[in-house]
């Protein structure tokens, strides 16, 4: 008599035939959903440069990293004594 | 690694695993076509992460199967079920295609468990990973692969209550 659990292992032997072109189709598929990602990757980045500069265009003071806001509030305090 | 070489070591490592990948989604599934598709998109998944896997692809391969015939599960639940007739493997144990259908009204009992206590009873039994690995492997506690192990067997004792009656290969042994 067997148990369930020797009928289940038994299960391990089923024949199992792999089709011919399953790696080939999975390796393809896979490396050009990653080819997408990093498309998609360049794409994110080169909008955020994008956005960068556009603000930066549009507000040139923020580009102006010369006078921080603590040295040109120094400068015009003043003067005593 | 050059291109063409990983390429080369992924073929050789679906002919290695390919038939025990797709074996393990049949039993999830129960059905082959959509076994062949779940293991399709979990080579798929493999592929893409083929360079950057921290561990044996097989085991995360696995997973992805795993993972995908749930999913595939939850999107069929809106279609009608498909009622199979039973299989009476009682009369047939002497017939030499009687482990045929022993095997099918096991896989037929199988797929009617919850798939909790059905992955569980795959890894534990037709994976034969101990419970540490199968709790890895699904992601849950040991205490939970005990229970659901306990629950899927006395399932399938209740599912097809002759399977215990019917001997192995060389007809009943009781």
């Amino acid at each position: 008599m067997m148990t369930i659990e020797q009928q289940l292992r038994e299960l391990a032997d089923i024949p199992m035939p792999v089709p011919a072109r399953l790696a080939q189709q999975a390796w393809a598929t896979g490396r050009r959903q990653r080819r997408r990602h990093a498309r998609f990757g360049v794409g994110v980045a080169v909008l955020a440069a994008g956005v960068t500069l556009g603000v930066v265009a549009a507000h040139p003071a923020l580009a102006d990293t010369s006078s921080t806001s603590s040295a040109s509030s120094v400068q015009h305090l003043p003067a005593h004594g | 690694m050059g291109r063409a070489v990983d390429e080369a070591v992924f073929e050789s490592f679906v002919r290695a695993s390919g038939a025990s990948l797709l074996r393990t989604a049949y039993l999830l599934t129960g059905d082959h076509g959509l076994a062949e598709d779940v293991v399709q998109t979990a080579l798929e998944r493999t592929a893409r992460h083929w360079g950057r896997l921290s561990g044996s692809a097989e085991a995360y391969t696995r997973r992805a199967v795993i993972n995908t015939a749930h999913d595939g599960r939850r999107r069929r639940l809106a279609r009608p079920v498909e009622v199979h007739a039973p299989t009476d493997v009682h009369q047939s144990q002497s017939d030499p295609t009687s482990m045929i259908d022993l095997r099918d009204a096991l896989v037929m009992a199988l797929r009617r468990l919850p798939p909790r206590q059905r992955s569980v009873v795959v890894c534990r039994y037709v994976l034969d990973l101990d419970e540490r690995q199968t709790a890895r492997e699904l992601g849950i506690g040991i205490g939970t692969v005990k229970a659901s192990a306990n629950r899927g067997l006395a399932a399938l004792r209740l599912l097809a209550p002759k399977l215990e009656l019917v001997g192995g290969p060389g007809g009943p042994r009781q």
